[in-house]
């Protein structure tokens, strides 16, 4: 799953490989808004097949809070 | 089905003053980087003087004299506003009478911003239908007027403004594919209401002004993929002769940026003015067609889809083969 995430972001915010770590905070350190929280919810949904409420990602900061909890949702 | 037909004549008119990011900042509590970045938009026009009915008459009779079609060849006008100023009779029908039409068939589309496509499928078809040789199809806005401008997260994102084109029965079609969607709008992600008055019957109005309501990650999900399906079913339909260049509803540049990103096109494929005019709802494609064929942009030959989404929940698109002589260099 956090591969996934990994390769997504690159992607989506133009990243390098080494700038992404579970403790990376989405706002603080990736200056993403809302909307790209939510262009990244939807291409998670699109690879996982897992929807993610737009309401739940609020509670979610880090990638490894992500990670942790699309995991939990697989289950 | 629809009659074979081309557009001859395209126009836009739009207000006036112009309000940039700057002049909203004394506003409210908002920022020119903030707006930018969030949505692409640098300024928008406001209007002042100006009416949703008279910018449409303006476009309209400027597309009609671009046409060279005479005015008493004109069998349809069909327009769509979602804030004309009169319940009735319809802008349409106003815009037939200051054009002095004396005889055609006229009346409204509200389809939210996918408006303009609806519209300009509506008229294609009804000119089979009802014979007609040449049509007017326009939208007009003035959602400025349904804005609360104390509410940064909507009131920085739109404008006013009109688009017209004049359709001409051809030899062969050259608007082809319409793909026209509803869903319903389970969670009233956009609305604005109507403002009632009280009846001495009980059902007493809400009393308070209502202005534009929306929840802008529900439209962002919404948008980018009906945009996405209705761009890939419309790519089908082309089958061998697919569209090079697109104009889509501009509402907001990340919603197009994200369709560009996943579906790998490029942004030279796209005509953009949302940095100038912000959100006209129903009127940000034929402002922007106009633009574009102005601009040198649209050029004779070219085939070009049209792609929109808006309150209802609709979606919709259409493919043009464009056929007006390319514009002259100034």
């Amino acid at each position: 799953m956090e591969e996934i995430i990994v390769k997504n972001l690159m992607e989506q915010l133009e990243l390098e490989r080494d700038e992404i770590k579970p403790e990376s905070r989405f706002i603080e350190d990736f200056s993403m808004d809302s909307l790209d929280m939510v262009e990244m919810l939807i291409d998670l949904e699109k690879e996982t097949g897992i929807k993610i409420p737009n309401e739940e990602i609020k509670d979610i900061h880090t990638v490894g809070e992500l990670v942790k909890y699309l995991e939990g949702k697989k289950e | 089905m629809l009659a074979p037909v081309e557009i001859v004549g395209i126009a836009n008119c739009v207000p006036e003053r112009v309000v940039t990011n700057f002049d909203l900042e004394a506003l409210v509590d908002t920022s020119d980087e903030w707006i930018t970045k969030r949505t692409g938009i640098k300024t928008r026009r406001i209007a002042v003087e100006e009416t949703a009915f008279g910018m449409a008459a303006e476009a309209a009779a400027k597309a009609l004299k671009m046409s060279g079609v005479d005015k008493t060849a004109i069998g349809l006008i069909v327009a769509s506003t979602l804030t004309g100023e009169k319940l009735t009779p319809s802008m349409a029908s106003s815009v037939q009478k200051a054009l002095d039409i004396r005889q055609c068939a006229a009346m409204d589309i509200s389809a939210g911003c996918t408006g303009f496509i609806y519209a300009l499928a509506t008229a294609a078809s009804l000119m089979d239908t009802l014979n007609v040789d040449n049509a007017i199809v326009l939208s007009s806005e003035t959602l400025s007027k349904y804005v609360d401008w104390t509410d940064r997260s909507t009131c920085v994102l739109f404008g006013d403004g009109a688009g017209a084109l004049v359709l001409k029965r051809s030899t062969g079609a050259h608007i082809l594919y319409p793909v026209l969607n509803a869903a319903p709008d389970e969670d009233d992600v956009i609305v604005i209401k109507k403002e009632a008055r009280t009846t001495p019957f009980g059902s007493p109005a809400d009393g308070k002004k209502e202005y534009i309501h929306m929840k802008g990650s529900e439209v962002f999900t919404y948008a980018v993929g009906v945009m996405e399906e209705t761009l890939r079913t419309l790519a089908e339909q082309c089958g061998d002769k697919p569209y090079t260049k697109i104009i889509p509803h501009q509402a907001n540049e990340k919603i197009i940026d994200y369709v560009m990103r996943t579906m790998h096109l490029n942004r030279e494929q796209f005509f953009l003015n949302i940095s100038e005019y912000a959100n006209t709802s129903s009127a940000t494609i034929p402002i922007a067609l106009a633009d574009a064929y102005n601009a040198g942009w649209l050029k004779t030959g070219d085939r070009v889809a049209l792609v929109g989404f808006g309150s209802g929940l609709t979606s919709g698109g259409v493919v043009i083969d464009w056929t007006m002589p390319n514009k002259k260099e100034n």
